[in-house]
């Protein structure tokens, strides 16, 4: 609640899928490449469209690394 | 009155590019027109680092995608390629960098023509360090940008300035 008041956005939440940005997401097992189907393991904050913690992801099951 | 100019600082560390648009004066009287620092995925610097990824679909990662990535086993970093494009000898290290380079520019265009910028039109001016074989590495970046679609450039030595000051004082 106090990062939102502050003005900060939430990246992503547990278990969505999203398509690997490194700029927004960080890859916790390595290998993926941008556009990559993953799924978030833990969610990360911005700034506008400046991210301060990354969300950290994982390669999606089943997913071709793009 | 004066065209479109691109200006490229090829620095060690980090690229940075500025854009003035054509002055073209429709009235008499003085016109100013301001070059621009152009910004990368939200940043001025792109990071000198390139990764192989042999993904067929995006086999080359640039910038600060490339310095925020997690690079397994598979894929290759190449962290010192613009020391190597301009390593005097001609070894395998520097016929990669000349290859790296020329990925580099070619991804470069098109993060240009995503902004709307037409490269076709602008004269193209490079900022590289000093080196005794100054002229030498001016040619071959100069090759490498004119396969990747950038055009023919003006290279000048890093120590005239920076790429913000290219665009503003060329002409």
């Amino acid at each position: 609640m106090t990062a939102r008041n502050l003005g900060l956005l939430p990246i992503g939440k547990k278990g969505e899928a999203v398509s690997f940005n490194p700029l927004q997401h960080e890859d916790v097992d390595g290998g993926l490449v941008p556009g990559a189907a993953a799924v978030i393991e833990e969610g990360g904050w911005a700034v506008r469209q400046e991210a301060l913690i990354r969300a950290k992801v994982k390669r999606a099951q089943g997913g071709n690394n793009v | 009155m004066f065209e479109a100019t691109l200006s490229i600082d090829l620095g060690a560390s980090y690229t940075k590019v500025a854009y003035r648009p054509a002055c073209i004066p429709t009235q008499v009287g003085p016109m100013d027109q301001e070059a621009r620092i152009l910004m990368f995925d939200n940043s001025p610097l792109i990071p000198s680092l390139a990764i192989r990824t042999r993904n067929a679909s995006q086999p080359w990662v640039f910038g600060r995608q490339a310095a925020l990535m997690n690079p397994d086993g598979g894929m290759q970093v190449f962290q010192n390629w613009k020391a190597d494009l301009f390593r005097p000898s001609n070894d395998k290290d520097s016929a990669t960098a000349a290859i790296i380079a020329h990925r580099f520019f070619e991804w470069l265009r098109s993060k240009l023509e995503y902004m709307g910028i037409d490269v076709r039109q602008c004269q193209t001016r490079v900022a590289m360090p000093t080196f005794d074989t100054f002229d030498e590495n001016a040619v071959l970046v100069a090759r490498c940008m004119d396969l990747s679609g950038l055009g023919q450039p003006d290279a000048h030595s890093q120590s005239q300035g920076t790429a913000r000051q290219h665009a503003r004082f060329v002409r």
